[in-house]
């Protein structure tokens, strides 16, 4: 009896202890768990997909181990990232062929697994153990990360649909509560989750609660005036007048008839980049790029400069990628299909490969070549800059963008859009946080209350967006 | 069809060779850093040197050469998991770093950094850029120590708080007599230590002015015990449940130390937060140098309490090796009730055996003033629970009188006792190991009596006290003589109290910095050229 129980414990403390989605302090991996959970099938599917990938592609860099550490670190991320890009494609690949009706739904979300932090993270660190060790520490993050997927979804769907797994549980008279499955709800579900769930874990000793914060709240305020860049400290006169100035030239602009080309552009753009920035947000609509925005922005500094690098990277990279897709693989495809009795399109199947690879040695290039360079920006910036290499948001921009055909402007404006919109909704966030809303006494409890402030955040944008303009 | 697959996969391959080649390029014209060294440090004295090519994050160089350093978010910093203790001043937190550290670690930091207070400041290793060479803590769970796996086989009470344990171990093992291994504890048993009693360490800990290290998931906690056996299939190991507190002892509901055999009623309750036959456990080594000397000599063994594990394999080695010199065993226990029944009868045999062999056991007394000849309750019991042959031999060998009422043997401590044995004979060997107060003073005496050379006593030292200590008792032993050549009024008295002085009130409470100055003191006295005994006096007094 006492085995038993104990085994009970150590299982469960296996999988819930240090869970990244449920009972961690970082929030890694929160992107995906937000978007996907609102039905069951749609977590399982994302859940099992994560425990293939990461499984496999370690299985296969394994054997590489040494190459891999040899190659150093400007390759090391490189490579997993193809290794795991290709597992993803795999794994796409057959959830559109047998189950297409969830591979619609979340689609974009299975592609956006290769810049799951929990899988590279896992996999890096995996390196360095004996393989079976490594291979009980995926289990451990993945299966955890999927068993927190599934409680999620467990109380988004019967309250938003009223059913499970597409079985009615709850009579149709049951108040639907429509929040709950909208992206909104993701945040108010996860916050509200991680408070019910927080007692329980304390009480059965799943969490161990030792990291008590509570003196920490002079030493912020303290620091953060000292640190503040003069650069950010803007007037509010000037701020106003930049505004003003903005909107004239685009007014002019717009209604420059003359010059019909450049109308026609920012007749198409300005939605566009509108819609991208507010209305159609990577972080509020889209739910994305949360784990470094989550952590980022406990500091207004921190959050400045981070949100600074996303955007530059965001937009180089999203061009370079517009350009290599479609130069460079498209071009490859037509020849290839050219030559061959069947039509092979490249660009259906290696886009997220191609896309992740040129990321990456993007981000590593202009590392390199500030560091040499510009010692000052990269002080400033540098470390920011690789800490992106891995975020969903650079791939999301590319991937949500370029295969659907957009032109090189639309994306690059887009992908500026997005870059922009993670600038603000982080500086926003990391203000709203210096005032300390409800005093959380935690790290985790902190956490908690910074993803309802999203969920609260991304309400007001829906609303606005709502509103129609054009 | 096949033509136009392998084109296309070559395609891709080449679009992910010119990028690795371009990021290859960049590198190799700009981004190449210099050797660098990575110095390693760890308890156990554990050190080493790496050379590495600076540039690189400090998480990503020491990932590469194999050190798993824990990180969640794989150098995101965004999960806080991969702190190190630097020694070397890489600079402040970065911005991003800040919020993952308390208030005491910020503290600690700054002072390190502004003041230099402090031998060193945690960050997370990868926001630390190596550019220079640098010095780290590790902890042992991340070293490249062997590690080994073992299950407990058995499990047997040897006395009221001895217990052998006996692990198999998974992997071939071997070992050298005397050598000693480090158990990993399981977590889930150590957490409920933690929850238990907790806060009585934590109070224990701020009386005794000690650091309290609260329980941190994913930190292994290792507890090392010397192998009592000479083979390497099955280890046998003694543990002893010790209070945390030497003044409240286990069965007034004192807080018993963390370890295998940790709390009397884990024992009786069989509970699961304890080690049982059948568990797995985890452990590292073998460790240490307290092994038998290769060349023959006269040795003396000097064990007490749990302590006598080390010894126990190196006895079963001397006789295994078939050596005939003279072997002394001196067995410091307080009752009768505390020697273990499973041995004594080996040592009986081999003393009727082997004539070179001399097992002496003896008893100090619970407590002050009771009398271990007199034997108690327990003791009875023991003794007449013990098997027919136990009994037999004990008579026979006479250790108890006939009626079983009257312990036989040496009554004391085992200091003193030396002269009654021994010769003065510089090259006779000490092998001890046992509690510290014993330890010292039975260094002391052979120092003193039998004239044994520094070089000839060896010991394992646990606590990491005990090697100054040895080097105290010589430099007070070179004093004494000093006092003799001076020819000082009452030398004999003087030397007497700064012994007194120098075990009682400083070695055994461990303050051997004090205890150096206190020698340091009296050799200036004696350089002065008057009043030597007045000034004696007046420090003797100011000490005591």
């Amino acid at each position: 009896m006492n085995m038993l129980a104990r085994y009970i414990r150590l299982v469960s403390k296996f999988f819930l202890r240090d869970n990244y989605i449920v009972s961690a302090a970082a929030g890694l991996g929160f992107c995906s768990a937000l978007a996907v959970t609102n039905k069951m099938e749609n977590s399982l599917t994302m859940g099992v997909g994560v425990v293939f990938v990461t499984c496999v592609s370690f299985c296969l860099v394994y054997p590489f181990k040494k190459l891999i550490i040899a190659s150093g670190t400007h390759h090391k991320i490189t490579l997993l990232m193809i290794i795991i890009s290709i597992f993803v494609t795999i794994f796409s690949l057959i959830v559109q062929a047998t189950i297409p009706r969830i591979a619609l739904n979340i689609k974009a979300y299975i592609d956006l697994i290769t810049t799951n932090c929990i899988v590279l993270a896992v996999i890096a660190e995996g390196l360095t153990f004996g393989f079976w060790d490594a291979q009980k520490k995926i289990l451990k993050a993945c299966l955890g990360y999927s068993i927190a997927l599934i409680f999620l979804a467990l109380m988004r769907e019967p309250l938003g649909f009223g059913t499970l797994l597409n079985f009615r549980i709850l009579p149709d008279s049951f108040p639907v509560v429509v929040l709950m499955i909208t992206p909104v709800g993701g945040f108010f579900a996860l916050a509200l989750w991680r408070f019910m769930l927080r007692p329980l874990f304390v009480k059965t000793g799943v969490v161990y609660q030792d990291n008590v914060l509570k003196e920490e709240e002079e030493v912020t305020d303290a620091e953060t005036p000292v640190k503040k860049k003069p650069a950010f400290k803007m007037s509010g006169k000037l701020i106003i007048i930049i505004v003003l100035g903005v909107l004239l030239v685009v007014s002019l602009v717009t209604n420059i008839k003359a010059v019909t080309s450049l109308n026609s552009q920012f007749q198409i753009l300005l939605p566009i980049f509108l819609s991208a920035i507010f209305f159609d947000g990577i972080v509020l609509s889209k739910l994305l790029g949360i784990c470094p925005l989550l952590n980022k922005s406990r500091q207004v500094d921190a959050a400045w400069r981070m949100g600074l690098a996303v955007v530059i990277v965001v937009t180089l990279s999203t061009s370079l990628n517009w350009l290599v897709y479609n130069k460079l693989l498209i071009g490859a495809s037509n020849y290839l299909s050219s030559i061959s009795p069947v039509p092979i399109r490249l660009e259906k199947i290696f886009y997220l490969t191609v896309f992740i690879v040129t990321i990456a040695t993007f981000v590593q290039i202009l590392g390199v070549l500030l560091r040499r360079f510009a010692m000052d920006t990269y002080q400033q910036m540098g470390q920011f800059l690789e800490l992106i290499t891995v975020n969903c948001i650079v791939l999301a921009s590319s991937t949500f963008t370029i295969p659907s055909g957009m032109s090189f402007m639309a994306t690059t404006v887009t992908a500026f859009g997005f870059g922009l919109h993670w600038l603000m909704v982080c500086v926003w966030l990391a203000l709203l946080r210096r005032h300390r809303l409800f005093v959380p006494f935690n790290t985790w409890d902190e956490d908690s209350v910074a993803i309802l402030l999203l969920g609260i955040m991304a309400a007001i944008f829906t609303g606005i967006g709502a509103i129609v303009i054009f | 069809m096949t033509t136009s697959i392998i084109l296309s996969i070559a395609f891709i391959i080449i679009i992910m060779l010119a990028m690795a080649g371009l990021s290859e390029l960049t590198y190799q014209f700009f981004g190449k850093g210099k050797k660098l060294k990575l110095g390693i440090h760890s308890d156990d004295d554990f050190e080493k040197m790496l050379t590495i090519e600076g540039g690189d994050k400090l998480l990503n160089t020491l990932q590469n050469k194999g050190y798993h350093v824990p990180s969640g978010c794989g150098g995101n910093a965004t999960c806080g998991q991969c702190k190190i203790k630097l020694y070397t001043n890489m600079g402040p937190y970065s911005p991003t770093e800040t919020p993952l550290f308390d208030r005491k670690s910020r503290e600690e930091t700054r002072k390190f950094l502004e003041k230099g207070i402090g031998d060193g400041y945690t960050r997370l290793s990868c926001q630390v850029r190596v550019d220079k060479d640098m010095d780290i803590f590790l902890p042992k769970s991340t070293l490249q120590v062997k590690k080994y796996s073992a299950r407990v086989i058995r499990k047997s009470q040897l006395t009221s708080d001895k217990c052998e344990i006996s692990l198999r171990p998974l992997q071939k093992f071997n070992f050298k007599p005397g050598q000693y291994i480090q158990i990993g504890l399981p977590e889930d048993y150590v957490e409920q230590h933690y929850k238990k009693h907790g806060e009585q360490i934590n109070c224990f800990c701020k009386e005794t002015g000690k650091d309290y290290i609260p329980f941190t998931p994913g930190i292994d906690l290792y507890r090392a015990y010397s192998i009592a056996t000479i083979r390497n299939d099955i280890i046998k190991l003694i543990t002893r449940t010790a209070p945390i507190n030497p003044r409240v002892p286990v069965e007034k509901g004192g807080v018993p130390c963390l370890g295998p055999n940790c709390t009397q009623e884990y024992l009786q309750e069989k509970s699961i937060w304890n080690l049982w036959a059948g568990e797995k456990v985890r452990f590292t080594g073998p460790y240490g140098r307290f092994c038998l000397k290769e060349e023959k000599h006269q040795a003396v063994f000097v064990a007490g309490g749990a302590g006598l594990a080390p010894i126990l394999a190196l006895l079963d080695q001397w006789f295994a090796e078939g050596r005939k010199e003279k072997v002394y065993f001196f067995l410091g226990e307080r009752r009768f009730q505390d020697i273990p029944m499973q041995y004594i009868l080996k040592w009986l045999h081999w003393q009727k055996i082997h004539h070179s062999f001399k097992f002496i056991p003896v008893m100090s007394g619970a407590f002050r003033g009771d009398n271990p000849a007199e034997l108690d309750e327990i003791d009875k019991e023991r003794f007449t629970n013990a098997s027919e042959e136990h009994q037999r031999d004990i008579i026979e060998q006479g250790y108890i009188d006939k009626s079983g009422e009257k312990w036989l043997g040496q009554v004391g401590f085992i200091g003193p006792l030396l002269t009654n044995y021994l010769v003065h004979d510089p090259k006779t060997t000490f092998y001890l190991c046992g509690p510290a107060p014993m330890t010292v003073t039975v260094i002391d005496s052979a120092a003193n009596t039998i004239g044994i050379k520094k070089e000839n006593i060896l010991f394992d030292d646990f606590t990491g006290t005990l090697t100054p200590s040895l080097d105290l008792i010589y430099q007070k032993l070179m004093i004494a003589k000093m006092f003799k050549q001076l020819g000082l009024h009452h030398a004999d008295k003087d030397i007497e109290k700064m012994t007194t002085i120098l075990i009682i009130k400083l070695i055994l409470r461990d303050k051997i910095d004090e205890s150096y100055t206190f020698l340091d003191k009296i050799k200036e006295i004696l350089a002065q050229q008057s009043d030597k005994e007045y000034h004696l006096d007046k420090l003797f007094k100011e000490y005591e």
